[in-house]
C-alpha cells in the first residue's frame, strides 16, 4: 500500500518530468481514440453498405456473348412469368416486382395528347422487326397502368411526392386509383368504372377497372408539359394491383415486368445464381450484384479506414519511441533514487512496481481525459465522414441520371440501391470494443514507459547505482 | 557473542587485478562502539558497503548472526537488521526529511501505528525541528541531511548500525550530541555501532578501535 502511496506523491514530486510524459501519453492515447472512433464508423459504414449492394441482386444480359451468332439467334427475353418465378426463393428476403403496360382508353383522354402521339404511333405501326415480322397496326399510347407488388417500395408515395386525396388504395383484384389530374380531366370519381384498352388498332384488348381512390400526383411539377407526349406524362397513370396487372389479357401480349430481388445475405449470391440456372435462366444471363457502384460509393471510405489504421499504427509506433526515449531519459534522473530505495532494503519488483504505478497513475488520468476529448471530436468527425458519404452517393446516382443500367430485368427495372438514399445519420458512441481497445493500448504504453526503469533495476546492484551517482 | 564476523573477506573491484581488501577479518559484537580508523583510499567505505550487504565479497565470508550474507536475504536483512549512516547521505532529495524516514520505516515493516509520529521525535533527537522536518531534503544543508541520514538509520531500530564519517559536516555541538547517541544505542540497548571515522574525537568514545591500512585491518586498541 505504501508503494503506491509513495508513488502517487512522487508524481507531484516530478512534475516537469511528469506533466511531460503525460502530454506525450495523452496525445497518444487521444490520437489511438479518434482513430479508433473513425475505424468504428467506417466499418459500421462499410458494412451497411455490403449489405445494401451485396443483398440486391439483378440479372443483366451477357452482350459479349450475345456477339456470338449462335447466342444471339438463340436470345429469349426473360418472360414475366420467369421473372416472377425467379422471386419465390427461400434464399431472398424480399422481391420487388413492378409490371408496366401501354395502353390506349378510347373512351378516355389523357392530359399532353398531341400530334406527336399520332406520329410516332404512325411511325411504329406496321415497321418491320428485327426477326422480320411487322408491328401490329396501332393507335397512339396515352397512358400507362402501373403495377406493384410491395406499396412500401413505391418511392413516390413513400416520400409524398404522390398521396391519396380521396378515396383509399386498391385492395382488391381490378381496382385502381387515378391521379387528381387525370381525374378532373375525364370528370372521374371514386367509384366509377372506367375501360382501359391496349394500343392495338384492329383488335384492341379492354378491362375493366373500379377506381376505389385519386391520389394527388406532384411527380410531373416543373416539367414543361407542352413539350411532352401523353405516353410521357406520369399524370397518365393508372396504379393498380400487381396480381390485377398480370390478369389482364393485353399484359400477356405486351406487358413488362421489372423486379428487385434482395437476398437475406449477401453471400448467398453463388447460390441464389444456381437455384436460378436450375429453374431455366440461361447462360447469357448474368446473376449479379451492383460491384461497381458499391466500389464508386464505398471505395474512398475503405480508403479512409485504411488510412486510419494505417495513421493508427504510424502513431502507436512513433509514439512507443518517444515514451521509451523519455522513459530511458527519465531513468538516468531516477536512478539514484532507485539506489537509495535499493539501499535501505526495497526489493527490485517493489521498485518496480512502484515505478509502474507512477506511470499507470498517469496513464488512467490522461485515459479518462483522452476518452472524453475523444468522445467529443468523434460525433463531428463521424458527421463529416458522413456528408462525405452522402456527396458521393448523390454523386454516384447523377452520373446514372436516374436511369436503370442497360441489360436489367425489363425496361423500367429499378436501379440498384446506388441510388437508394444513403445514410443520413449516424450517432456515433465509445462501444465496448473501443472502449477495451483503447484501454489495452494505453496499458501497453504505460508498460512500454516503464520498461526501461524496470530493465534497469534488474541489470544493477544498488551499490554500483550509487557509487556512480557519488 | 559476535554478531557480525568477518572471515578472510578479499575484494577487488570488476576493473582492477588488485585487491582492496586483502584476507581482513574482524569481530563485531553487540553492546559495543566499534570505529574503524585508515587513510583514504585503504578500503574502509568498501568494508562498509560489504558489511552493509550492498556488496558481495569476492573471497571470504561475513556472517550476521552466524549466518552467511551470501545465503540469507540481503534486502530483508538491509531493511530489518542494519542501519546505515552513508558519508554522501543517500536521502531522497526530491521528499521531505519526515517522508524519508516514513518510507524507511515502512519498507522495514516497522509496527509503528503512527509512523509520522515517530519520524518527527527521530528528526527532534538529532536536532531537526519539525519546520525543518517538512523540507524537502534538497533544501536542507549538508549537516541537516547528515542528520536525517542519521535519524533514517535509526527509525526500525537496527541491531546494527554503521555510520561513514557520520560527523563530518556537523557542528562541535551537534557532533556530541551524534555521538551520545550513538554510544547510548551500543551501551544501553545493545546495539552493535560500527564507525568509520578519521576523527580522534570519534574514536575517543570507542570499545575498540580497528585500523584498516592497504587492505589489512587491525585491531588497534
Amino acid at each position: 500500500m505504501y508503494i503506491i502511496a509513495n508513488a502517487i506523491k512522487n508524481i507531484g514530486r516530478n512534475k516537469g518530468r511528469n506533466t511531460l510524459m503525460a502530454i506525450i501519453v495523452f496525445a497518444i492515447i487521444l490520437t489511438t481514440a479518434v482513430s479508433i472512433i473513425i475505424n468504428t464508423t467506417t466499418s459500421a459504414i462499410i458494412a451497411d453498405y455490403k449489405s445494401r449492394f451485396g443483398a440486391e441482386v439483378s440479372i443483366e444480359t451477357n452482350f459479349e456473348m450475345l456477339q456470338s451468332k449462335n447466342v444471339a439467334e438463340g436470345y429469349k427475353k426473360l418472360t414475366p412469368q420467369q421473372q416472377i418465378d425467379f422471386g419465390r426463393s427461400d434464399l431472398l428476403q424480399s422481391v420487388n416486382l413492378l409490371a408496366t403496360i401501354d395502353i390506349s382508353p378510347r373512351k378516355l383522354s389523357s392530359l399532353s395528347e398531341s400530334e406527336m402521339d399520332n406520329f410516332i404511333s404512325n411511325f411504329l405501326s406496321g415497321a418491320i422487326r428485327a426477326d422480320g415480322t411487322k408491328n401490329p397496326e396501332t393507335v397512339p399510347i396515352k397512358g400507362r397502368i402501373i403495377a406493384m407488388d410491395n406499396l412500401e417500395a413505391d418511392r413516390d408515395f413513400k416520400n409524398g411526392t404522390r398521396k391519396i386525396i380521396g378515396g383509399e388504395m386498391y385492395n382488391n383484384l381490378n381496382e385502381c386509383i387515378v391521379s387528381q389530374q387525370y381525374a378532373e380531366l375525364n370528370n372521374l370519381s371514386v367509384g366509377d368504372t372506367i375501360e382501359v384498352d391496349s394500343y392495338f388498332k384492329n383488335d384492341p384488348m379492354t378491362h375493366s377497372l373500379t377506381i376505389t381512390g385519386i391520389y394527388m400526383d406532384n411527380t410531373m411539377l416543373g416539367s414543361n408539359l407542352e413539350s411532352i407526349s401523353s405516353m410521357e406524362n406520369r399524370n397518365n397513370e393508372i396504379l393498380t394491383g400487381f396480381d390485377t396487372a398480370i390478369s389482364m389479357e393485353m399484359f400477356t401480349g405486351e406487358g413488362r415486368v421489372s423486379a428487385q430481388y434482395f437476398l437475406k445475405d449477401p453471400t448467398l449470391l453463388s447460390a441464389y445464381e444456381k437455384e436460378l440456372r436450375e429453374k431455366g435462366l440461361a447462360d447469357y444471363y448474368n446473376v449479379v450484384t451492383d460491384e461497381a457502384g458499391y466500389k464508386k460509393v464505398v471505395g474512398p471510405v475503405e480508403g479512409l479506414a485504411k488510412v486510419t489504421n494505417t495513421f493508427l499504427i504510424v502513431v502507436l509506433i512513433l509514439g512507443s519511441m518517444v515514451l521509451i526515449l523519455l522513459s530511458t531519459l527519465a531513468i538516468r534522473e531516477r536512478k539514484y533514487e532507485i539506489g537509495v530505495l535499493r539501499a535501505m532494503g526495497m526489493k527490485k519488483g517493489k521498485v518496480a512496481f512502484g515505478l509502474l504505478t507512477e506511470m499507470l497513475v498517469i496513464t488512467v488520468l490522461c485515459l479518462m481525459l483522452g476518452l472524453g476529448v475523444g468522445l467529443a471530436v468523434s460525433q463531428p468527425v463521424a458527421d463529416n465522414l458522413l456528408s462525405n458519404q452522402i456527396e458521393l452517393a448523390a454523386e454516384s446516382n447523377n452520373s446514372n441520371g436516374g436511369l436503370s443500367t442497360t441489360g436489367r430485368t425489363g425496361i423500367g427495372a429499378p436501379t440498384f440501391s446506388s441510388d437508394a438514399k444513403p445514410l443520413s445519420e449516424l450517432q456515433v458512441s465509445l462501444s465496448g470494443d473501443a472502449i477495451t481497445q483503447i484501454i489495452f493500448i494505453s496499458l501497453v504504453l504505460a508498460g512500454i514507459s516503464s520498461i526501461a526503469g524496470i530493465m534497469y533495476i534488474t541489470k544493477y546492484e544498488p551499490i554500483k547505482i550509487l557509487s556512480e551517482r557519488n | 557473542m559476535s554478531l557480525l564476523t568477518i572471515e578472510n573477506v578479499s575484494y577487488k573491484y570488476s576493473s582492477t587485478t588488485k585487491n582492496v581488501l586483502k584476507k581482513v577479518s574482524a569481530e563485531f559484537k553487540s553492546g559495543k562502539v566499534h570505529v574503524i580508523m585508515g587513510k583514504s583510499g585503504s578500503g574502509k567505505t568498501t568494508l562498509l558497503s560489504l558489511i552493509s550487504g550492498l556488496d558481495n565479497c569476492t573471497d571470504g565470508a561475513i556472517n550476521f548472526d552466524g549466518n552467511p550474507l551470501s545465503k540469507i536475504d540481503r534486502d530483508k536483512y538491509r531493511a530489518e537488521s542494519i542501519g546505515v549512516i552513508f558519508q554522501g547521505y543517500n536521502l531522497l532529495t526530491n521528499a521531505t526529511a519526515v517522508e524519508n524516514i516514513v518510507l524507511s520505516m515502512c519498507i522495514s515493516k516497522t509496527k509503528e501505528k503512527n509512523k509520522k509520529k515517530v519520524a518527527y521525535m527521530l528528526l527532534e533527537k538529532v536536532g531537526i525541528n519539525k519546520e525543518t522536518a517538512d523540507r524537502k531534503v534538497l533544501k536542507l544543508s549538508g549537516g541537516e541531511q547528515q542528520r536525517v541520514g542519521i535519524a533514517r538509520a535509526l527509525s526500525h531500530n537496527p541491531d546494527i548500525i554503521i555510520a561513514d564519517e557520520p560527523t563530518g559536516n556537523l557542528d562541535t555541538d551537534t557532533e556530541e550530541n551524534i555521538l551520545s547517541i550513538l554510544t547510548s544505542l551500543a551501551h544501553n540497548e545493545g546495539k552493535c555501532v560500527i564507525i568509520v571515522t578519521h576523527s580522534k574525537k570519534v574514536a575517543s568514545v570507542a570499545d575498540e578501535v580497528w585500523g584498516m591500512k592497504d587492505g589489512n585491518l587491525t585491531l588497534v586498541k
